[in-house]
């Protein structure tokens, strides 16, 4: 293959799913050039993941349906070659770490591959050694990969994607289910392997603050419609932007930074902050919950260390509390002990003033909606709109109304009617949002809510929350994304290894991490965290003047 | 042909085949293990048997060195199998009315379960889960011993699609654990009380829906990795001839077991089998770990294999059965030593696995 050829050519491409009454792609024309790495993305449902599967013949050859136009992958025309055949052109890595782990040992997980193309034994040692380098995960080769954090078992995947050595390496949501430093790490590895080895990534992602850096090519996707270009080409005309993207297409700086450090070049000359605006403070009403000393162990007999240690705090209506740590900090399970679903090994957790100890689960769910990290545990009815009824039969209510403004709040109305498990990642995110907080328990917690959910979503639904609260109720959520955190808190609580080492105000909290740190704050400080208070603080004429007459000059 | 690839001086090193377990005994011999073990629950209802199989599966169990999460969703799956096990002891003591030895009798009126209730139902139930019990920590045991990567790797390259059907079956199970549990709790938290067949939608529609799901990324992560992929050369004689033959072979078997030659039959729908395996094109499969045969390994398949053996030839040749039935009338199970001591060498994995 000339280094001008394609690894892969899409052309004329249109697609439509068993059963479905329209095309999930349309007239799709792409070419993916050697040592490109272009970044997918569009809204929740729009066909990315379709998309990136009609690269290695999952569609059609796996998931049926109708497929028009043609992929080309080198020489192999994905009509007549399977996933199979295509597995040494086209690496392939999932959403979910631990769904595509196939066995118990990693250097069984990552070598498979190459069993079953008939390698011998020593090129096998050679191309695993070399993986594990590329990866740096030599340490874990004897590990058990459902032992290891999110972040390793991602990098096992890739690991495993790359043993064949395929001219593509194709990633959907790689880092959506991560904490922000083990998003970080695979990022940071994918951007090695496309230093190092110059191989072709196609990555859905979004998390688009921390893949625009790595990339050179975008390609959006709009109701199965696509349009591709270079970066600094389709990043202006991108609808949903980070924070930091946004800020500079307010000020007018060209080109459009994509890191921290490409946007101080713009604020170097930056002159003092306007002040900041007067916060009115989150309405202090009485208190909802109050944790105190809580400690819980997962083992029997209290061995171990602690999943949760002397964990205090007191939630107040109004308040939007962000649970913010690494993965395994005890997030979730905080979460599920305030819901009753587990129970104090000492300790106590009030709501209002009662011991929820002795409370049965489903009376602490008349006050405390938990939507939990995978929607699907809760989705069963024929209809999107059905669950909201359920729920509220559950719990012996009557409905005001059917929730149809609900679910518009939320924008899936147009759903209503569907079937729940024919939704997107992030659509049933929402989907499940709703079927609780139809019920307005006076406390909602919500865990990791934003996974799968574009900016736009992602911004609405923070509104929505905050809303939500500001009703006499309260809300917790359990989140890695630290944008969103930002958008969303009145209040954040840090936990590490089960305990809370920081309560703060997210101003206080998020400007001085450097893990949890939002872009914005990173570049201007003072306290600033969201594109609202970067505007407010320094607005476009003043930092649009001063920025680009220092950087002309 | 086969691809070599990379650097040439490298040495391998003997990869290792310790199981997750810490057992010494490799998947080959566990896999003969657990046939053997799963032969007498298949093919006899007398309690005597059953239970020496159920005690030695659970020696077995309780003597594999180390528990793996895996194996602590298998424990949940034997105490929800035995717990079924013993509402089948009851279902059938309360609904078969029939039998010679009368525990007492529940007035007519009484809808399905008035009637006599007999010490014969109680028996049927009770050999019932004791079969189903072994059948269960057998599994449990083997899942515990032995990993699903060495099981796919023993899976004939002709059948790769039976090795990713089991691979998805086997993780399946305590992935259906978890899921029932995250189900389970995340619609408690909506407020809903399981409290009878009507509620249990809530909980066997998403845990269907979950399982599914992940069976079909399981499949695809397997597709995705090429597993199963490349037929190396034609066959030499065309697919369909061998898979019409087989059907052929197929119809004959059905017939002689219809005369009742039941011998004759069973090889004839062996053989069926075998062409049937045989039309697949060749698949190249190499492998990353040795299968190795350690002493205990040998000792361990070696003696299941020959208790199995054993058993066979003591049935045919002399008049001891492993047969019985608690129905019309309750008799004592009959009890040969000999048959017994056949299953005694089920346990060496517990004698012989030190690791």
């Amino acid at each position: 293959m000339t280094p001008r050829q394609p690894v892969a050519a899409v052309e004329e491409l249109s697609f439509r799913y068993p059963d479905a009454t329209r095309d999930t792609l349309r007239d799709v024309n792409w070419e993916i050039a050697p040592a490109s790495v272009t970044l997918v993305v569009g809204p929740s449902g729009s066909g990315k993941s379709s998309l990136l599967r009609t690269l290695n013949g999952l569609i059609p050859h796996l998931h049926g349906g109708q497929l028009r136009g043609s992929v080309r992958v080198g020489a192999l025309d994905s009509r007549t070659h399977g996933p199979r055949d295509l597995a040494a052109h086209v690496g392939f890595v999932f959403q979910d770490p631990e769904a595509q782990l196939l066995t118990d040992r990693v250097e069984d997980d990552i070598v498979l591959a190459l069993e079953h193309q008939g390698y011998e034994r020593r090129a096998m040692r050679v191309r695993l050694e070399e993986c594990l380098d590329l990866l740096g995960i030599g340490h874990l080769r004897q590990r058990d990969p459902h032992d290891l954090s999110g972040g390793e078992r991602q990098r096992i995947a890739i690991a495993a994607a790359l043993i064949l050595r395929p001219d593509l390496l194709v990633l959907d949501e790689p880092t959506s289910q991560l904490d922000p430093l083990a998003a970080h790490d695979v990022l940071s590895a994918l951007a090695r392997l496309s230093d190092d080895t110059g191989i072709a990534l196609v990555l859905a992602e979004h998390r688009l603050d921390r893949a625009l850096p790595l990339v050179d090519r975008l390609l959006t996707v709009d109701a199965g419609t696509v349009r591709e270009g270079s970066r600094d080409a389709l990043l202006p005309a991108l609808s949903d932007v980070p924070p930091l993207v946004a800020f500079a297409q307010a000020h007018g700086w060209q080109p459009l930074p994509v890191t921290v450090r490409g946007a101080r070049t713009w604020t170097s000359d930056l002159p003092e902050p306007q002040p900041a605006a007067a916060q009115s403070a989150p309405t202090s009403g009485d208190d909802l919950l109050r944790v105190e000393r809580l400690t819980y162990h997962y083992a029997a007999r209290q061995r171990g260390p602690a999943a949760l240690h002397d964990v205090e705090f007191t939630l107040r209506q109004g308040e939007v509390l962000a649970l913010i740590g690494r993965n395994g900090s005890g997030k979730t399970t905080l979460l599920r002990q305030l819901i009753g679903l587990l129970r104090p090994g000492s300790g106590r957790v009030l709501l209002r003033g009662s011991d929820t100890r002795t409370m049965p689960v489903h009376d602490l769910a008349q006050h405390i909606g938990y939507v939990p990290q995978h929607p699907t545990t809760i989705l069963h009815q024929e209809r999107l709109i059905d669950e909201l009824a359920f729920t509220l039969h559950a719990l012996g209510r009557t409905a005001a109304d059917d929730g149809r403004a609900l679910l518009d709040t939320l924008g899936i109305a147009a759903l209503a009617e569907r079937h729940p498990y024919d939704l997107s990642g992030g659509e049933r995110q929402r989907a499940a949002l709703a079927a609780l907080a139809v019920a307005q328990p006076a406390v909602l917690l919500l865990d990791e809510p934003t996974r799968g959910l574009p900016g736009a979503d992602k911004a609405r639904l923070a509104a929505w929350l905050r809303t939500y609260a500001a009703g006499g109720r309260a809300v917790i959520v359990a989140s890695h994304d630290v944008e969103f955190t930002a958008q969303v808190a009145t209040r954040v609580l840090h936990l590490a290894d089960g305990e809370v080492i920081a309560d703060a105000a997210p101003a206080t909290l998020l400007s001085d991490s450097l893990a949890f740190g939002t872009q914005l704050g990173r570049l201007l400080g003072h306290g600033v965290l969201t594109l609202e208070d970067a505007l407010q603080r320094f607005p476009p004429s003043q930092i649009g003047t001063h920025a680009r007459d220092a950087h002309h000059r | 042909m086969s691809r070599a690839g990379g650097g040439s001086d490298v040495t391998p090193r003997r990869a290792s085949t310790a199981t997750p377990s810490g057992s010494t005994i490799n998947a080959g011999a566990w896999l003969c293990w657990f046939a053997a073990a799963c032969a007498l629950p298949l093919t006899s209802r007398n309690p005597f048997y059953l239970l020496l199989g159920l005690v030695i599966a659970a020696v077995v169990y309780l003597a594999l060195p180390r528990r793996t999460r895996a194996a602590k969703a298998w424990t949940a799956f034997v105490i929800v199998g035995v717990s079924m096990a013993t509402l089948a002891i009851l279902f059938n003591v309360l609904t078969v009315h029939v039998g010679d030895a009368t525990i007492t009798t529940l007035p007519d009126a009484l809808p399905i379960i008035g009637g006599k209730l007999t010490w014969n139902a109680f028996g049927y139930g009770a050999t019932t889960a004791l079969a189903i019990g072994t059948l269960l920590l057998s599994a449990a045991t083997f899942n515990t011993a032995v990993r699903h990567s060495d099981l796919l790797r023993l899976t004939p390259a002709r059948v790769d699609t039976l090795g990713m059907v089991s691979s998805i079956a086997l993780g399946a199970t305590p992935a259906t654990l978890g899921a029932l549990r995250d189900v389970y709790d995340a619609q408690r938290a909506r407020g809903v009380r399981i409290r009878g067949p009507r509620d249990a939608a809530a909980l066997i529609t998403p845990v269907l829906g979950m399982s599914l799901e992940r069976a079909v990324t399981y499949a695809e992560a397997l597709e995705v990795r090429g597993y199963g992929a490349r037929a190396m050369q034609p066959p030499r004689v065309p697919v369909r001839l061998v898979q019409a033959a087989s059907g052929i072979v197929l119809l004959t078997a059905l017939l002689l077991l219809g005369r009742g030659l039941a011998l004759a039959g069973m090889v004839a729908a062996l053989l069926s089998v075998l062409l049937l395996i045989g039309s697949v094109p060749p698949v190249r499969r190499t492998r990353y770990r040795s299968l190795i045969w350690t002493r205990a390994s040998v000792l361990v398949a070696a003696l299941a294999l020959g208790g199995l053996v054993a058993r066979f030839v003591l049935l045919v040749v002399t008049d001891t059965t492993l047969a019985w039935d608690a129905f019309p009338r309750l008799t004592t199970p009959p009890f040969s030593l000999l048959l017994a001591a056949t299953l005694l060498p089920l346990l060496a994995p517990a004698l012989v696995d030190t690791p």
